[in-house]
């Protein structure tokens, strides 16, 4: 302290002052009345603090640790400035959902009204992509008809079942559980509602999904029973869509869309994918379904775009494979694809929590 | 804006008293409740409601009562009555179209 006079020394409540100019563009308050500002501590003029984001998948993280350094660094006396990151998934957790999945944060349904869009291997890639980032992941394979998450991921572990409990296997950071674990390999699963129902209260309830940040749910086309069996079972923290850019694919997208809306499910965005096709051999961009239909609907509703996936070889072999593209590391373009449209999602997570309706007391 | 319910009192006097997001209140009579009951069996055929004490109260139930609720998902919720019904969902929305408050019943 001797070095500076007493009126230059560098006050908590002027640094706190500064970075209320340091706006989160997607929840739009500044992250002091936030209470992202965590750990301050000043030692004569060195300030250090720690941001704590909402998600490690944030797609503005560096953005703010940038203009938060430099809005401390303007202010008299101050030396040096060391902000780091840290971050605290939020989650707006019902009683009904206590109950069946109590420490559960975050339920993403990823849905579309069509078949054939590439549904699981978004739900695979985008849980993948958020474990990258950080996150606690589980991903939940509710399509019974045809469960594909499995070979997607690559799974080989079973669960295990232990008393009355199922316990997912972890399979690429990812903890799993499926219908295709239960059902012999060339059986079917036929049927009627109630079973449907039974199932899913089971996947939430019954499975020891323990400490998650996100739990990614793959859906089965349509709008049937195992939708509004998962959207009356717990209020899901919001429904991704996903379709091609093809109208017919569009219009059934948007049943999808008019049936979270009546069951007040928020959706989170559309997903395009499929979106354009590049040639391995010259490296022609071809828009076989059209160019930006699914951008141009979800613009139209009033939805978040979360981003374009190309249809690629690539990926397709990769899924095949059981290696989800989203694993790569580093500058692999298309983990990149999924990485940006996982941080779409995350930070429509949080924006959907920090905007949520306060639950309804029933007394 | 979506119109939910902040509060819903079930044992309110006069019925189920129910106060919404946009400030609106009222309450709901048991009877009145379950006879709008949206289940398909009651939709089908409307139940028969008792609203007078029994004379013999040890054969009956007694009149329509609400005995417990569950919030389902987003959009709805569901109520046990003392006659051992429990299969109607009532929607929010359902709830605010059928609000029986003079206000409401005069748009309608």
């Amino acid at each position: 302290m001797g070095l500076f006079k007493k009126d230059e020394a560098v006050k908590e409540s002027s640094i706190l002052e500064a970075l209320r100019i340091v706006n989160d563009p997607d929840l739009n308050r500044d992250i002091v009345s936030l209470g992202f500002v965590k750990d301050l501590r000043i030692n004569d003029g060195n300030v250090s603090f720690t941001i704590e984001l909402t998600t490690p998948a944030c797609p503005v993280k560096d953005q703010l640790k940038a203009e938060a350094q430099s809005a401390v660094a303007k202010l008299p006396g101050v030396t040096g400035v060391e902000a780091s990151l840290s971050f605290k998934v939020t989650s707006k957790i019902s009683p009904q959902a206590k109950a069946l999945i109590p420490h559960v944060r975050n339920t993403i349904a990823v849905a579309s009204g069509k078949g054939g869009v590439g549904k699981s291997t978004v739900a695979a890639n985008l849980a993948v992509a958020l474990m990258k980032f950080g996150a606690q992941v589980g991903l939940m394979d509710a399509d019974v008809y045809g469960p594909s998450i499995p070979i997607l991921m690559g799974a080989s572990e079973q669960p295990q079942v232990v008393g009355a409990r199922i316990i997912p296997p972890m399979v690429r950071g990812v903890k799993l559980i499926s219908m295709g674990y239960f059902l012999p390999k060339d059986e079917a699963v036929i049927w009627r509602g109630p079973m449907l129902h039974k199932m899913i209260q089971q996947f939430l309830g019954e499975v020891e999904w323990g400490e998650l940040d996100y739990l990614v749910i793959d859906l089965p086309p349509g709008t049937g029973d195992i939708q509004l069996s998962l959207c009356q079972t717990i209020p899901l923290t919001g429904a991704v869509i996903v379709s091609t850019p093809q109208d017919l694919a569009l219009e059934v997208a948007s049943k999808a869309i008019a049936m979270f809306k009546k069951l007040k499910t928020p959706i989170l965005g559309v997903i395009e994918n499929m979106s354009y096709y590049v040639c391995s051999h010259c490296g022609q961009r071809d828009e076989i379904f059209g160019h930006g239909g699914a951008r141009k609907a979800s613009q139209k509703l009033g939805y978040p775009f979360l981003g374009e996936i190309p249809l690629s070889s690539i990926i397709r072999s990769r899924s095949d494979g059981g290696e989800p593209t989203a694993l790569d590391e580093g500058d692999s373009q298309y983990a990149k694809v999924f990485r940006d449209v996982a941080s779409a999602v995350a930070a429509q997570v949080s924006i959907a929590n920090y905007n949520a309706p306060q639950t309804v007391s029933i007394e | 804006m979506d119109l939910v319910p902040t509060s819903i009192k079930l044992a309110a006097p006069g019925g189920v008293a129910i106060t919404w997001n946009d400030g609106h209140q009222a309450t709901y009579s048991y009877a009145y409740l379950r006879k709008k009951c949206p289940c398909a069996t009651c939709r089908d055929k409307p139940p028969e409601v008792k609203t007078e004490s029994d004379p013999f109260p040890i054969l009956g139930k007694g009149p329509i009562k609400v005995t417990g609720a569950a919030q389902i998902g987003h959009y709805a919720i569901q109520f046990n009555w003392n006659d051992g019904h429990t299969t109607g969902i009532y929607s929010f929305s359902y709830l605010r179209e059928i609000c029986p408050c003079e206000q409401c019943r005069m748009k309608s």
